[in-house]
């Protein structure tokens, strides 16, 4: 990162931009900070990027920063260096903490750790209940005062019914969307990984498709009655995916996310019990994958999330059954989309971009994300077609549980900007003047 | 070129050979004959420790294996988790470290965690026994139900094979289901619907919900103990309604094959899975079982304690 | 590869046989009178037993009890090797308690496969005496066990390896030198 430099030229950007869908070669100025006409940036730093492709700056939804509370696996500081590196200008921690979001003292401790130590944006999210424990409402709206722009109880989900009505009733009248991760207790159990072939072949408690569809159709049905924005966090079956379709079809105002592992990966690679596949929701079957990846075609699913999970080495390197659920994704989401999104042919680079960035903005309220001048100059620099191979070891997060380690991909990400300063440059052999 | 013997851990089924497995009853044929005579022993691991590291607990097949350890002429240590650092937080990588640190030889390990045992030999030099690991994998129990079956139809290819019970959290279904299919023979798997699930079918085995149809034809009937921790997760209402629809009685004998060999891993729930006059009937093979496990898990420990690793 | 090449040919192994009978018989049946068995010990040990135990009963008419032996539990390198041969049936069906018992070997080396073999055995009872006949001795032993009886005493170099055949599981009676 290049300190007190917020001058640039960039040229040659290939501009991809869904918010006013332009896709050409162009140049971009950036004075103080802000996305002005290139003949006006004075002192500017000019950097070549042909052959890049210039974004408005990436966002992430769905990261575990980890602090205050387990700051051995991430801290603030690491993970949003690790979302910089990733391509994100913008990140949304969860609120599951040690202590958790619920309260507007946390949500204070995390502006001010956020402020200091943090090289990207931070939007902060509170929980829906007290201490996520799913049975006292938060209070929202102190929550609210103190800057939140969504509610979750990530790592549980409201199971009753009743509660989670007020819940959204609520979070309306303060404009808040609830983000949730669906899944029903019961039908969870014991689980660990998808029930299907494999969770049988390998002897493993599975977790079926239900679980998380179940309380997936319950959200479209809350969401519908209070005519409010519930947010289907890391979608993973293709029940799921039919449903929130239907909904939205309907008006619902029901929106999903999906992660890069479940665009990437299937449930037959539990077969190895390496605790590298181990999530919630699991991975599931190559129909379910293919499900998500129909609905990120056609917009059912309008955002992809990491739901960036670290864990240490320690934490990780046990038996299988008792492993934590989680992995990391800052890194690697990017190029993994490419690969299996872009370069597959499934969707366009246009519609790619949109699912970090249109479908995020949309969902939490944030205005001039554009690239037009007289906005915030964020912006998500990447080369779609550099051939690389990801090694966890040269990865920013203070953890290196990721399943695609030594995986070959196609794109990559080479600058990040937040506010005209380039808190991840990958681009000095790029400099010109 | 004859079949050599080069594995130092057995983990599961899954991944030998058909020549392996045949190679392993090959060696317990002898070793059961070592049993028989006046000296019980052989000095083939005289010198070696082997830890019985049993996190779940058994008493059966812990004793199985220390008699076979000790008839190899081993030095044994038996590690129950209970009284082990794993009560105190060690995990469970650091414990058997700490082990290995006494220069210990080989490991027979029982986990609950399905993959424990794989995810410690990647992690130790020493051989590594799988005991069973949670539900995934009991290989020396499959291979002793082979052993035995072998020892009395003289083959496995083309016999049929019904497996009884609650399959679903079933080690010993799936090892002997791995087994059987890769020495030929015609494996059903059994049982109310809620436990023996259609997924097997991909694999090559028949799924059969009524127990009629299920062991008319068999050759072998593989009785599988009701494991009573599991009825708290209603998989199905009582015993005694398992016993109606699935128990093994003198009744449903009368229209199996007369010649139809009755087996258990054991302990058996008397008159719940298997009707007492069945196990104790002439057909039932019950108590070979435990003596062919012996000779079995001598092999098994000669085998894998014989080659270097590499 | 190996190089191989007849060191002693069928004429030679026969005559080396007759000889190990007729020393077996002077021994057991003119001198002591009494009963004896013959545990041939894989893997050309058993081929050989059988052969000895018909000529001596074509010879004196008497027919000794005859046994199979594997020495694989009783080895002394166990967990030094990276791949195991499969253990073949031993049978012992006569009682070792009391008996006179002859160890048939195809080719006495190191000796310790014979040390093996005495270990075996005993755990099988206690013999009154145990003998050992070879056809092959090479006189290069690591361990002081020496032969009874011998067919042939031979020593090639120590990296020549021999090897013996004899019918009728093999074509021909032969003891072939080989060489990498």
């Amino acid at each position: 990162m290049i300190e007190g430099i917020n001058n640039f030229i960039l040229r040659n950007a290939h501009v991809i931009d869904p918010y006013t869908n332009e896709d050409a070669i162009r140049d971009i100025g950036i004075m103080d900070g802000m996305l002005t006409d290139p003949e006006k940036v004075l002192n500017p730093l000019e950097i070549d990027l042909q052959g890049m492709v210039a974004a408005p700056g990436f966002i992430d939804v769905h990261v575990h920063l980890r602090q205050p509370g387990n700051t051995a696996a991430e801290t603030i500081a690491t993970g949003t260096k690790a979302a910089a590196a990733g391509g994100f200008t913008g990140i949304v921690p969860m609120p599951n903490t040690t202590p958790a979001c619920d309260s507007a003292s946390t949500i204070e401790y995390l502006r001010r750790h956020t402020a200091v130590d943090s090289v990207v944006r931070v939007y902060p999210c509170g929980c829906l209940t007290k201490n996520y424990a799913g049975e006292e409402m938060a209070p929202i709206g102190g929550l609210k005062n103190a800057g939140v722009m969504a509610l979750s109880d990530d790592g549980r989900c409201v199971q009753n019914h009743d509660l989670m009505r007020h819940i959204v009733e609520y979070a309306k009248s303060f404009n808040l969307p609830v983000l949730d991760h669906c899944e029903d207790n019961f039908l969870k159990g014991p689980g660990t990984v998808h029930e299907g072939k494999w969770s049988i072949l390998c002897g493993l408690e599975g977790m079926p498709s239900a679980t998380e569809e179940l309380m997936v159709e319950r959200d479209i049905i809350l969401a519908r009655m209070a005519d409010w924005k519930i947010h289907i966090q890391h979608i993973s079956a293709k029940e799921s995916v039919a449903a929130v379709r239907r909904a939205r079809k309907e008006g619902v105002k029901i929106t999903a996310e999906a992660t890069p592992h479940h665009i990437a990966l299937t449930d037959e690679k539990i077969y190895s019990y390496d605790t590298n596949y181990k999530m919630n929701p699991p991975l599931r079957t190559e129909t379910d994958r293919q499900a998500i990846i129909d609905a990120l075609a056609d917009g059912t699913i309008t955002i992809i999330a990491t739901d960036h999970a670290p864990h240490t080495l320690t934490a990780k390197m046990v038996e299988f059954d008792v492993a934590p659920f989680g992995i990391i994704g800052l890194e690697t989401a990017v190029p993994i989309c490419l690969t299996e999104l872009y370069h597959t042919g499934r969707l366009s680079l246009m519609q790619l971009i949109s699912k970090f960035t249109l479908g995020p903005t949309e969902l939490l309220n944030i205005a001039d994300h554009s690239l037009t001048n007289g906005n915030p100059a964020d912006i998500t620099i990447f080369d779609p077609d550099f051939e690389y191979v990801i090694d966890k070891e040269k990865f920013y997060s203070k953890s290196r549980n990721t399943p695609f380690h030594g995986m070959k991909v196609k794109g990559k990400v080479f600058g990040t900007m937040v506010c005209g300063r380039l808190v991840f440059d990958d681009l000095a052999e790029r400099r010109t003047k | 070129m004859e079949l050599k013997w080069t594995r130092k851990d057995l983990l599961s089924l899954k991944e030998l050979s058909p020549e392996e497995i045949v190679f392993i009853l090959d060696t317990a044929a002898e070793f059961k004959k070592v049993s028989e005579r006046n000296v019980k022993k052989v000095p083939a691991l005289r010198g070696k420790t082997v830890v019985n590291f049993f996190v779940e607990p058994s008493t059966r097949t812990r004793v199985s294996f220390e008699l076979a350890e000790m008839r190899l002429s081993a030095d044994v240590i038996n590690v129950q988790a209970s009284t082990s650092s794993l009560k105190k937080g060690e995990t469970l990588l650091d414990t058997i470290k700490n082990l290995e640190a006494l220069q210990v030889d080989l490991f027979v390990m029982r986990h609950s965690a399905p993959g424990a045992q794989e995810f410690i030999a990647q992690h130790t030099k020493c051989g590594v026994v799988n005991a069973g690991d949670g539900a995934h994998s009991h290989p020396t129990q499959a291979l002793l139900d082979i052993f035995t079956i072998r020892e009395k139809f003289g083959r496995i290819n083309g016999l049929k094979v019904t497996i009884l019970g609650d399959i679903l959290h079933s080690r010993v279904a799936r090892s002997n289901v791995w087994g059987l299919l890769k020495l030929g023979a015609e494996v059903t798997v059994a049982g109310p619907s809620t436990v023996v699930p259609k997924e097997f079918e991909s694999i090559g085995v028949r799924v059969c919900h009524n127990l009629r149809d299920a062991v008319k034809d068999a050759d072998v009937v593989n009785v599988l103990r009701i494991q009573h921790e599991r009825l708290n997760a209603s998989f199905f209402p009582s015993d005694s309604e398992y016993a109606t629809f699935f128990g093994l009685t003198p009744a449903v004998l009368n229209y199996m094959r007369p010649g139809a060999l009755i087996m258990h891993p054991g302990p058996i729930n008397r008159d719940v899975e298997i009707s007492s006059a069945v196990a104790d009937g002439k057909q039932s093979v019950i108590l070979e079982q435990v003596t062919n496990g012996l000779a079995v898990r001598m092999a098994v420990l000669f085998l894998v304690a014989g080659c270097v690793k590499k | 590869m190996y190089d191989r090449e007849v060191m002693f040919d069928s004429e030679a192994v026969n005559v080396a046989i007759s000889h190990l009978a007729d020393e077996i018989i002077a021994e057991f049946q003119a001198k002591r009178k009494c009963d004896f068995a013959l545990v041939g010990l894989y893997r050309k040990g058993v081929p050989l037993a059988e052969r000895l135990a018909q000529i001596i009963e074509e010879r004196c008419g008497y027919k000794p009890c005859l046994g199979k032996l594997d020495i694989s539990m009783y080895r002394d390198d166990i967990g030094t090797r990276s791949a195991l041969p499969r253990i073949r049936e031993t049978i012992i069906p006569f009682s070792v308690d009391k008996n006179n018992i002859v160890l048939v070997d195809d080719i006495l080396s190191t000796g310790r496969t014979i040390r093996a073999a005495l270990d075996a055995i005993t755990d099988y009872g206690r013999p009154d005496r145990i003998r050992l006949a070879v056809l092959i001795d090479r006189k290069d032993g690591e361990f002081p066990i020496h032969a009874d009886y011998v067919g042939i005493v031979a020593n090639p170099p120590e990296s020549v390896k021999l090897a013996a055949e004899f019918t009728p599981e093999d074509p021909t009676d032969a003891i072939y030198k080989m060489q990498w």
